[in-house]
């Protein structure tokens, strides 16, 4: 077989194994959901990506990356176009003319790493959208001076001034550097002339488009790799993300040093040919050559223990169950935040959030709460402080479930700051307007969001409500919200005052209650928990929370003769519990690590919340940075 | 399924291309009379239009198959538009060619619709032509929604007589940092500043030519500068100094209040780089927003009084005030309150004075300053002759009516408001005539004319000028990286610490 046929089966079986690894491990939609990927067919999204270096690419791997939003899909884009990367470049090594084949099972390497990036859920597909652009520029360079038998590289120059308005800095760097490397070595003056001009350009371009061309600044101008995004959404660079960019051209480098390593054995083989018999060094250089055959199955060898060893340290199981919480919360789908959530093994306060919030949703806070580590106390339950951009768009999402539409608003507008263009955030919008009575405002938000295509349906069926808004009073959801609303007149301060204020509104906001009796059990309010057990008169429970109970029975532990306490009724099953803890936690005698071990079975009651992980005995405390820091 | 939609985009696309544009521009044969006036987008009837204006695209709200529109005047050089779309989009030089020609006339806007074959014709849309220009470019932040985050925003000028924006500096140039109060001297465009917040704080002056960044913050001012009027003369530059802060509400129709701790006023020399102020703007009462008259001696501001506690800072009154100042001499008057908060039971803010010396027009809401987030706020205008003011409801909406700027012959106001959607700000234009009245405003035109309807950004502090800024952003953003030159504090003001909010260093 001809090694060039051998090499597209291994990258068409390389492309395979990433697809699979992609879609069965990865999955490719997290990134759509974790990312808010958009795309609008409007000229103002157009308008926007086309007035810096880097824009134009963006928007097309915007518009590509969308359908990430199904798996199978997002797995497929992103395997084909790392095949075809990895095509390109060995389509440019071989045209190039130099004998380079020694390297060719290294180039299906340049997938793998692509797949290892997307084991983060912040990476941006722009990233491999540039690097295909890079790698297809220079198919196309090395393809246009072999037609033409051009010797002077200015084709390379304009090629670049081209794909650095399309692609940016970074790259343009890349393309520069691999055409450089791409060169012939055929005639040196050729090869000190071609150089110096793509080394110019690679200087002067970015410098010259700082200059006179764009706003960016001069760093950005030469080094722009990811799109500029929110900081929440913000791409950590990590090493690997700085190999994947050099991996072009380091494979060109590796192909040359093989060039050149070929040439002169070839030299030196000649050489020897002419000291001795025809037949004899024939004889004698024949095992040489059969080399080839130990380095190609060195060279695959390599390619899978360095694959494996990759994908391994890449993939990170914690960071895709969290992702995985996000998605099913923002699908509503509880039960499954419920069981994910047990399965991370390290505490996260998104995890905490979100876990309390399915919870509340599914009337289950006061039964569950301790079900999960809050060693955050109310800041796990109130993403309300410290605010930071991370926070605002589950803010928005949690007040919307609370029925709170004025501070639900409030938060998304914050995340519409962060994330124009993102569906999710203006599907929001959409929604709190209509809710609040405002369909002129609804209809310009759908108005932008009918410019994303996949999100025709849904716009049509809210579309009606800003038409004819009298059709809203007939959709269960918006009615319910409406209920909720709060319409008291003041300035709202922590989130106790904004529940009591909803409670009033409506007493049997149940979640509000919840979330209200909650937030005294995190404090360890007892205070304040006397005051609001009031509400819960309105509410039909059968019997009292399980987590209240506990509570009830705690505090009256310590404050015998508390009038309020001593009317409520514990079940005798709670009784016996608590006693058992009691029991347990006397017998260690104030050694509180021993006494920690032993209540182990009671990790998920209220007692042990507050003997061992609130932040008030804990002194926990989440780290903060100034609001301007996002920026 | 996304295919087909792109193909059908394509499709429309393509249709609307060749018969939108390359239509037949005879008016019917033959068409049903109807006596209302047809439904559009922006509302365009009835307003006065300055003859320089970019045209008046519009969407026509009405069903129909095809459309037509003739626009005509006394003085001919009629416009004829065929068209298979709503989006009605007006030849530029034809259109600058009929007002040109008709300058003081009526402008008659007849619209046809097609609906199964038979075309009917509505009542004919009037505009009035002026024979006064508007400054022929204008300013703006523009800016999402949000409150307390920001992202991406810049500042942009836009050729009022074409729909040319270009940006004057982004945010991006500067690592991202929040710019904002951008101002100019008499609407000049070789006279501009505005402040950078966060990453490269400062302010950046343009002064003839000349761009330079100074850091306002002294260790005698509370703050660095905030809210600036530059003086016709020129060269000074008044500025509020304000601790600012901002509150939430859940259920005032309204989401924020942002409000002042403490505030004072100073006055800035360009040439000699001193910062300057009195006694009797840095008390502990807030001193707040100030704005020159017309020649330049007097500043007005607005005033309301120590914030004890949280309450008193936000429910506050500003009551209209005003004070002498010499620039050449650095002389001091005494705070003069020309309009009292008691009196009103309404707080105002954003005074602005007219070009002549004659108006002052400012908002006037329940409490606070910052009327942006203020539905109930509106305009009004003080006659300074006669020292009597009146809501200009001949321009006021039931959403807000924020921030304005005067043309330099002030025969046009440009205001902030949300009258079109309730959250977004939006620019409108208003003619102002003799008598001292406005005429109906219009929204700034734009190319597209569904364009508002798309839009999530704010028109954020418009500010009319006289032409294109011609210093590149490229230049200003240079500028703008720049370190900060240090004002000085003028060593001839002595002020007692204990005599304001301020903290005087002695």
């Amino acid at each position: 077989m001809k090694p060039e046929n051998f090499f597209y089966i291994v990258n068409v079986l390389i492309a395979l194994f990433c697809f699979s690894f992609l879609s069965f491990a990865v999955n490719p939609s997290l990134h759509h959901q974790n990312q808010q990927i958009a795309w609008q067919s409007t000229d103002v999204f157009i308008h926007y990506f086309m007035v810096f270096a880097g824009g134009p690419a963006e928007y097309m791997a915007l518009f590509i990356s969308q359908f990430f939003y199904s798996n199978w899909m997002g797995s497929l884009i992103v395997s084909v176009f790392g095949f075809l990367i990895s095509f390109f470049v060995f389509k440019s090594i071989v045209i190039s003319g130099e004998k380079r084949h020694l390297l060719f099972f290294i180039i299906p390497l340049i997938q793998i790493i692509l797949i290892a990036l997307m084991c983060d859920y912040k990476f941006h597909f722009a990233v491999i959208f540039n690097l295909f652009v890079v790698s297809a520029f220079l198919f196309v360079c090395a393809a246009f001076q072999k037609t033409t038998g051009l010797t002077i590289s200015y084709h390379n120059l304009i090629a670049g001034i081209f794909l650095y308005y399309i692609s940016g800095g970074m790259y343009f760097l890349i393309f520069m550097v691999s055409s450089m490397l791409l060169l012939s070595f055929k005639s040196v003056k050729v090869l000190i002339i071609n150089s110096s001009i793509l080394l110019a350009g690679a200087l002067l371009i970015p410098y010259l488009a700082h200059r006179y061309i764009f706003l960016s600044s001069l760093n950005s101008s030469f080094f722009r790799s990811t799109p500029d995004v929110a900081a929440m959404l913000r791409y950590g660079r990590p090493t690997l993300f700085y190999i994947a960019l050099a991996i072009i051209p380091v494979v060109i480098l590796l192909a040359d040093i093989n060039g050149l390593t070929t040439k002169f054995r070839e030299k030196r083989i000649s050489a020897k040919i002419k000291s001795t018999s025809k037949s004899r060094s024939q004889k004698a250089l024949k095992p040489k050559y059969s080399s080839w055959d130990i380095a190609v199955a060195i060279q695959l060898l390599l390619l899978v223990v360095v694959s494996g060893y990759v994908l391994y340290k890449e993939f990170k199981p914690a960071e895709k169950l969290k992702c995985e919480i996000d998605y099913q919360a923002n699908r509503q789908n509880w039960n499954k935040v419920l069981e994910l959530s047990g399965n991370l093994k390290t505490y996260d306060r998104m995890v905490n959030f979100q876990f309390n919030r399915a919870l509340m949703n599914t009337g289950q806070l006061l039964e569950k709460l301790f079900d999960y580590e809050q060693l955050l106390g109310s800041q796990g339950l109130f993403l309300d402080r410290p605010f930071a951009s991370e926070v605002a768009l589950p803010n928005s999402d949690f007040y919307f479930d609370l029925g709170n539409i004025d501070e639900s608003q409030r938060y998304a507008f914050e995340s519409e700051t962060l994330m124009a263009n993102s569906p999710r955030v203006l599907k929001r919008l959409i929604l709190n307007c209509i809710i609040m009575n405002n369909p002129k405002a609804a209809s310009t938000f759908l108005n932008v969001l009918a410019s994303n295509p996949i999100e025709k349906k849904w716009v049509e069926n809210y579309r009606q409500y800003t038409i004819r808004p009298e059709l809203a009073d007939f959709d269960s959801l918006i009615v319910r919200k409406r209920t909720d609303m709060n319409k008291t007149e003041g300035m709202i301060g922590d989130p106790p005052v904004k529940l009591i204020g909803q409670l009033e509104k409506n007493p049997q906001n149940k979640a509000a209650f919840e979330c209200l009796i909650a937030l005294d059990l995190l404090e360890h309010d007892l205070a304040s928990l006397t005051v609001d057990f009031q509400y819960i008169e309105k509410l039909k429970y059968q019997k009292l929370p399980v987590v209240l109970e506990e509570a009830v029975i705690l505090f009256r532990s310590q404050s015998r003769n508390n009038e309020f306490l001593n009317r409520i009724r514990i079940s005798q099953q709670t009784t016996s519990r608590f006693n058992e803890f009691a029991k347990l936690t006397s017998a260690a005698k104030g050694d509180r690590d021993k006494a920690k071990q032993a209540t182990q079975a009671f990790k998920n009651t209220y007692w042990y919340y507050v003997l061992f992980l609130s932040p008030k005995v804990t002194n926990v405390k989440l780290g903060t940075r100034p609001v301007e820091a996002n920026y | 399924m996304n295919l087909e939609i792109l193909i059908k985009y394509l499709f429309l696309f393509t249709v609307g291309l060749i018969t939108g544009t390359c239509g037949n521009d005879k008016l019917p044969r033959e068409w049903k009379q109807g006596v209302e006036l047809p439904a559009i987008f922006p509302d365009y009837a009835g307003i006065t239009i300055p003859p320089n204006i970019a045209p008046l695209n519009f969407v026509i709200q009405e069903p129909g198959e095809a459309f037509m529109v003739r626009l005509t005047s006394k003085n001919g050089n009629d416009v004829t538009i065929f068209s298979r779309i709503p989006a009605i989009r007006i030849n530029g030089s034809k259109w600058k060619k009929l007002l040109a020609a008709n300058q003081g006339e009526e402008l008659n806007i007849e619209i046809f619709c097609q609906n199964k074959g038979i075309w009917s014709k509505f009542n004919t849309v009037r505009q009035i032509i002026a024979r006064e220009k508007i400054d022929s470019f204008l300013s703006y932040r523009l800016i999402n929604s949000a409150y307390v985050l920001w992202f991406e925003m810049g500042l942009y000028q836009r050729n009022l007589e074409n729909f040319r924006e270009s940006p004057i500096i982004q945010n991006k140039s500067v690592n991202g940092g929040c710019i904002n109060c951008h101002s100019l001297s008499k609407n000049n465009p070789e006279k501009f500043m505005f402040h950078i917040r966060s990453d490269f704080p400062g302010t950046v002056i343009y002064n003839n030519g000349k761009l330079e960044k100074i850091e306002t913050k002294t260790d005698f001012t509370l703050a660095s500068a905030s809210y600036g009027a530059w003086n016709p003369n020129g060269r000074h530059i008044a500025f509020s100094v304000n601790k600012i802060n901002q509150n939430f509400y859940v259920f005032k129709g309204q989401s924020n209040e942002v409000s002042d701790k403490y505030s004072d006023l100073v006055v800035y020399d360009t040439q000699s780089n001193i910062l300057t102020t009195s006694p009797e703007v840095s008390t502990r009462s807030r001193e707040n927003l100030p704005e020159w008259s017309a020649d330049g001696k007097t500043i007005f501001y607005i005033s309301a009084g120590e914030a004890t506690n949280d309450s008193t800072r936000m429910i506050t009154r500003y009551s209209l005030m005003r004070i002498g100042y010499d620039p050449e001499k650095n002389l001091w008057g005494m705070p003069d309150t020309i309009i009292s908060a008691k009196l009103t039971g309404k707080s105002i803010t954003f005074p602005k004075c007219s070009p002549d010396g004659r108006f002052l027009v400012f908002c006037m809401t329940d409490y606070g300053y910052f009327t942006i987030h203020h539905k109930k706020s509106d305009l009004y205008i003080l006659d300074l002759k006669t020292w009597e003011y009146r809501a200009t409801n001949e321009i006021n909406s039931d959403e807000t009516e924020s921030y304005h700027s005067w043309s330099t012959n002030g025969r046009w106001l440009i205001f902030s408001s949300r009258r079109l959607d309730g959250v977004h700000t939006r620019t409108f234009i208003a003619h102002f005539d003799e008598t001292g009245k406005f005429g109906k405003p219009f929204v700034l035109p734009q190319k597209d004319p569904d364009f508002y309807n798309n839009y999530l950004h704010n028109f954020n502090r418009p500010e009319l000028m006289t032409g294109k800024i011609n210093v590149s952003p490229q230049k200003i953003r240079d500028a703008a990286r720049e370190d900060a030159v240090p004002v000085v504090f003028d060593p001839k003001v002595n002020i007692d610490a204990l005599s304001g909010a301020s903290k005087i260093k002695k």
